[in-house]
């Protein structure tokens, strides 16, 4: 199994071996994925909004 | 302009920025207690277990140096107010020249509030072991040079800004990593009688770093600050 | 009226001529690039999906078509961001300027999901979110909060031409001092701790074709987003630069500013 790296916690259950995996690697997913796609919200956002104040009459 | 010549503007960059300090006395008086006080405070959050101190002092000096020194060099490395700014521009200051005098002053400053740590640290802390002093000095000597040059680098950057106070170190104390690592695992390795050869070494190839980067940049930096 | 036709009319016909010639290509260019990033993302999932477990790690492995590629790729964005600043101090073209903050801006992004996706792992495989052994780990943490002073300084500039010389310097400190950080991070490690440690890691074994092909989709997704992510971010950063402008000429200070309502003088 999953070898422990020098400094660890010895106590710590290790979740690899509680049987959750496939919840961990979906939650590092979501992170990495939703982290990405709120930034191009962010930046979509923001276009429209610059977008809306270039005023018309120039 | 002759080599000469471009020592002599570092010198007297080196001069003023030591006078203001001497007539100023900011850093002696207002610097250095402040760093006193956190190496005092720290055993009380740390708790104040013997054993742990022992181990944690010279880290902790150093820690200390580098977060409270950064104020210091981020203070005294900045350009100077406008009129003296306005005036070396105009009496053909070399930009290079002005960085290095005003790192080397930085470094001095910085030189001080360590020697004055120093004892107190061995007093609050009590480390063991007998240190090899020539490997300390030239640890700090090499350490104080590059807090000054990253300190006057990123003083120059954040010049005349709102945030500057609160920006400064954000740029800063990343960047002074080896520093910190360098000079705290140094002075462990020269209390254990083992050399700091290693730890030397890269504290001097981080000051040629900042040397070439700083004197290569400084026209662009200073354009920026007039 | 799409939104891309009602930006090119406003524009102001002096300054913008040659931006507004050139902008349909573009703006359709980065939407494909869009539309490109998405279809190799959901290749690369479903890839990842669809891998074997790894023998050692099981399903942990499958958090490192995520891991991997967003490492590469912020590596590939801080690098791009750092050329195109010394390109902008030895020509001073603000585009460069412009292509650097932005690749340092998503650059960034990708470095808090490697550190972020690092965590998730290290709890999954080790049983703590932090490992001060791995060396990698906290030296990428220091790059990221240089980074972040970064983004800092360019938020706190408003002039655009001291903020462009600023913000490229300060990418060639950190370009210099960057390597030497990591190695002295690197070396407090080897001080510190037995030089090797046996641990699941893809460097340590020859990766089998079964997790090269999820992973190399994983990457080229990745690297599309960015070029993406860029795209959006300097046609935006060029935008605000013109609703600034047109602000600025466009309305005298304070003509924004009535007394309160109801107010009798």
């Amino acid at each position: 199994m999953a070898a422990r790296a020098p400094g660890c916690f010895a106590d710590r259950p290790l979740v690899s071996e509680a049987g959750m995996a496939g919840s961990w690697v979906l939650f590092g997913y979501l992170v990495a994925y939703g982290a990405l796609a709120i930034y191009a919200g962010h930046q979509a956002y923001r276009l429209r909004r610059a977008r809306r104040r270039l005023p018309p009459e120039i | 302009m002759t080599p000469s010549a471009f020592w002599q503007q570092v010198r007297w960059v080196f001069t003023k920025d030591l006078r203001v300090e001497v007539r100023g006395g900011v850093t002696l008086r207002m610097a250095t207690p402040f760093a006193a006080l956190a190496l005092l405070l720290a055993p009380l959050a740390t708790g104040t277990d013997t054993a742990l101190l022992r181990r944690i002092g010279p880290g902790m000096l150093w820690l200390v140096v580098i977060l409270f020194g950064m104020t210091v060099t981020l203070r005294s490395g900045a350009r100077e107010p406008g009129p003296v700014r306005d005036l070396l521009t105009l009496s053909g200051l070399d930009p290079a020249a002005g960085f290095l005098g005003r790192s080397l002053a930085s470094a001095v400053l910085l030189f001080g509030v360590t020697l004055v740590l120093t004892p107190l640290m061995i007093v609050l802390y009590a480390p063991e072991g007998r240190p090899g002093w020539g490997w300390l000095a030239l640890l700090a000597v090499a350490g104080v040079m590059a807090l000054g040059l990253l300190g006057s680098l990123v003083a120059t950057l954040v010049t005349g800004l709102r945030e500057r106070t609160a920006l400064g170190p954000l740029l800063a104390i990343p960047l002074a990593v080896p520093v910190l690592l360098a000079t705290a695992r140094g002075t462990d390795s020269a209390i254990s009688q083992q050399g700091s050869l290693s730890w030397l070494l890269l504290l001097v190839a981080m000051n040629l770093a900042l040397v070439i980067v700083g004197v290569l940049l400084a026209g662009p930096m200073d354009e920026t600050t007039r | 009226m799409s939104p891309a036709t009602r930006s090119s009319t406003c524009r102001r016909p002096d300054t913008m001529t040659r931006e507004t010639a050139t902008l349909h290509p573009r703006s359709r260019a980065i939407t494909s690039t869009g539309v490109a990033a998405l279809c190799l993302m959901a290749t690369g999932l479903y890839m990842a999906a669809t891998a074997p477990d790894e023998e050692t790690q099981g399903e942990a492995a499958r958090l490192l078509f995520v891991h991997v590629p967003s490492a590469i790729t912020a590596y590939i964005a801080l690098g791009a961001g750092l050329v195109t600043a010394v390109w902008y101090l030895i020509r001073r073209s603000p585009a460069a300027d412009l292509v650097s903050a932005a690749a340092i801006e998503v650059g960034v992004l990708f470095t808090a999901i490697t550190l972020l996706t690092g965590m998730i792992w290290g709890r999954f495989v080790w049983g703590v979110w932090w490992d001060w052994g791995d060396a990698r780990m906290v030296s990428t943490a220091v790059l990221f909060f240089f980074y972040l002073g970064y983004l800092a300084l360019r938020r706190s500039i408003s002039d655009p031409r001291v903020r462009a010389v600023r913000c490229a310097v300060l990418g060639i400190v950190g370009f210099v001092q960057v390597p030497i950080v990591h190695y002295s991070v690197l070396w407090f490690r080897t001080l510190h701790q037995g030089p090797s440690i046996i641990r699941p890691d893809l460097a340590n074994s020859t990766m089998d074709a079964a997790f090269v092909a999820p992973l190399g989709a994983a990457l080229a997704a990745f690297i599309a987003i960015l070029a993406y992510l860029v795209a959006v971010r300097v046609r935006l950063a060029r935008l605000e630069a013109a609703v600034d402008r047109a602000a600025s000429t466009s309305q005298p200070v304070g003509a924004s500013v009535g007394p309160p309502s109801g107010l009798s003088v």
